[in-house]
């Protein structure tokens, strides 16, 4: 072959391998922009859903005066207040139970109660904010007739209706109305199960990992097994553990049905191999020669790893611990197996009460017909996001600060 | 030459099925510098790593034959490995020092064994195993930093110091200039070279120059063989055997 020719076929195959590269930058660039796309789609999708949640209209009242009896204020009570308040506002027709939340008697109970606990002989004439019912609330900013709404756009006018954010979304339990439902229960929960799950799955995982990577011989037919194994257990769909805990911990233990402990238990099942495979990886990570250099200062191997080679792996299995713990945060088929899909009005508080997890909550919410729980459901899934966001930047930011350590 | 440190009596080395070491037969003379040299694979390294019995983490390595230091056989059933490793103690190819501070670095071999007794007592040992290994100087004002921040010369002689602050009376190092500049080199050999006034030290190299430059005693060898072993002065201008020539002057 010629020089020239030569040449002339390189300029030729350059040209192909430029096109090449350049086809395969463009395609690299497509698949980030449709990643990107479908994640800010569904980001932006349920941040719109969940906006009302976040904001409720309160509406101020004039408690009447009113002698406080000895006893606990009773629901009759506390509703008859409420009535006889709007009774006052002198509208003909217009009645507490439809405007401001069903469950806003019980706020006035609180009410009541706090100044008896201050000794107060009387309420006199208090006033307090309440929440107003979701769907009329959603109705009035919509704008229509009707003599509710009129009074609501008198009371705007005087400045005794106010749209706030909706703390008591985060310090409620759950509630049949959406106004005054709230995710602290299933938050509660979601800390009880993790925290059980992390007691038991970490310290068991962790000495399993440094057993099986640093004592056991990795050559021999009982290791190859009880690898594959574990491999296995760790993708394993959660449903399968779900009835596993079932079984064991409800049928067979008999331990408390719905409660936080079986939950977490079962969960701790899960997240074990998914531990113990990270872990695993963290501890094969370690260089070599920092154990031979203990070994060669007359280490014995159980000093020269427990001294060098786990506090070297501790990042990377504090790290592969926290994704797990982020894992099992979103996990729902389990759960739902053990039962923990309750109502609860207050959150739970020991372990062995009934208790409910955040997916498990959004679940329940979406599949209730009333209207204003498809968007509570929506404000669960974005509180839910953001822990696993918070999650997952604190086990990113563990690895950055000790891979300066690293050698 | 002078009193032996340590004699090899018939040593076989496997690896499995594969022989590493034939038959060595050597000693190695106490407070001089004896220098292993020969080609790659050729067993030098195995050789040094069986004096303080670290073959005993490769898994199917098995040793034949003696190597008795001061009268006892340190490859019997009864010998402490933690003990042997105490007397012998070792520097590697690569700088490894510990990812903490120098201090805790130095101080990790008297810890593991108690041998202090005050912080007092541990502060001094620190500072002697520094000063003898030419660091202190340099490292006073860092003591508690990591180690990881010193230059790779420094970390070489950091993890000298380590070795001697156990006190031992054999110190094998495994290449310890590879992977340094000429200067640390220099700075490391010379260090070699006063260290050897207490210690025994058995070194191996893949440099002629530093074989010649710090050794008293040169062994080399060739295959798992050990083919010549003599002074360092007659070995290089009058090698005896064929093999040793050809390497000594770069054809093999």
């Amino acid at each position: 072959m010629t020089l020239a020719k030569k040449n002339v076929t390189l300029q030729k195959q350059l040209l192909k391998r430029h096109k090449r590269d350049r086809h395969f930058k463009w395609f690299g660039w497509m698949s980030i922009y449709i990643v990107l796309f479908l994640f800010t789609t569904l980001l932006t999708s349920i941040l719109f859903q969940s906006w009302p949640i976040f904001w409720k209209q309160e509406v101020q009242i004039s408690l009447p005066t009113t002698q406080i009896s000895s006893f606990k204020v009773s629901t009759g009570e506390a509703t008859s207040l409420l009535e006889k308040a709007f009774h006052y506002e002198r509208k003909p027709g217009l009645k507490a139970k439809e405007v401001v939340s069903l469950n806003a008697w019980k706020i006035v109970a609180e009410e009541i109660d706090k100044r008896k606990r201050s000794k107060k002989k009387s309420v006199g004439r208090h006033t307090m904010w309440l929440p107003i019912q979701y769907t009329v609330s959603q109705a009035y900013r919509r704008g229509g007739e009707s003599f509710i709404f009129d009074w609501l756009k008198k009371k705007e006018d005087e400045g005794r209706l106010r749209t706030t954010f909706n703390w008591t979304f985060f310090s409620n339990a759950d509630s049949v109305f959406p106004e005054t439902a709230g995710i602290f229960a299933a938050f509660m929960g979601t800390i009880f199960v993790l925290l059980v799950a992390f007691t038991i799955a970490f310290p068991i995982g962790v000495v399993v990992a440094i057993y099986m990577e640093c004592f056991m011989r990795k050559d021999t037919k009982l290791t190859y097994f009880i690898n594959v194994n574990i491999n296995n257990l760790a993708a394993v769909p959660s449903i399968i553990f779900g009835l596993l805990g079932m079984a064991i911990f409800l049928n067979f233990f008999e331990l408390p049905r719905s409660s936080g402990l079986v939950g977490g238990l079962t969960l701790s099942l899960m997240m074990m191999p998914i531990v113990i495979v990270s872990s695993r990886m963290a501890l094969s990570q370690v260089p070599e020669n920092l154990k031979e250099a203990a070994l060669g200062l007359g280490a014995s191997k159980t000093q020269a790893i427990f001294h060098h080679v786990v506090p070297g792996a501790m990042p990377g299995i504090i790290t592969g611990t926290l994704l797990s713990l982020a894992r099992m945060m979103g996990d729902t088929a389990p759960l739902i197996m053990v039962g923990m899909v309750v109502f609860l009005i207050k959150a739970p508080m020991t372990l062995d009460s009934p208790a409910t997890v955040l997916p498990v909550q959004i679940y329940q919410w979406f599949q209730r017909p009333e209207p204003g729980f498809i968007e509570a459901s929506s404000g669960a899934i974005v509180v839910l996001l953001l822990i696993l966001l918070g999650v997952n930047s604190l086990a990113l930011l563990i690895r950055r600060k000790f891979e300066k350590f690293s050698v | 030459m002078s009193k032996s440190k340590i004699i090899v009596e018939n040593l076989s080395l496997f690896y499995g099925k594969h022989q590493a070491l034939f038959d060595i037969n050597m000693s190695i003379p106490e407070n001089k510098v004896s220098a292993f040299i020969g080609p790659s694979g050729c067993g030098k390294s195995s050789f040094l790593r069986c004096l303080n019995r670290m073959n005993d983490l490769v898994r199917n390595a098995s040793q034949k034959g003696r190597i008795i230091l001061d009268e006892e056989d340190i490859l019997g059933k009864n010998v402490d490995v933690v003990l042997l490793r105490a007397r012998v103690g070792m520097v590697f190819q690569k700088p490894n020092p510990f990812p903490k501070s120098v201090y805790d670095n130095i101080a990790y071999g008297p810890r593991l064994h108690g041998l202090f007794f005050s912080k007092k007592e541990l502060d001094e040992i620190v500072e002697t195993s520094l000063q003898r290994a030419g660091l202190f100087e340099e490292v006073k004002d860092r003591l508690y930093s990591s180690a990881l921040g010193l230059s790779g010369g420094q970390q070489q002689r950091l993890c000298i110091a380590r070795a001697i602050a156990v006190n031992p009376e054999v110190i094998l190092m495994d290449e310890p200039t590879s992977s340094l500049d000429p200067i640390a080199t220099a700075r490391v050999e010379e260090l070699i070279d006063e260290l050897k006034e207490q210690y025994t030290i058995a070194l191996v190299t893949h440099n002629l120059q530093q074989a010649a430059r710090v050794s008293q005693k040169v062994s080399f060898f060739h295959k798992g063989i050990l083919v010549e072993s003599g002074r360092t002065s007659h070995m290089f201008t009058n090698p005896t055997d064929k093999r040793t020539q050809d390497y000594l002057t770069g054809r093999l």
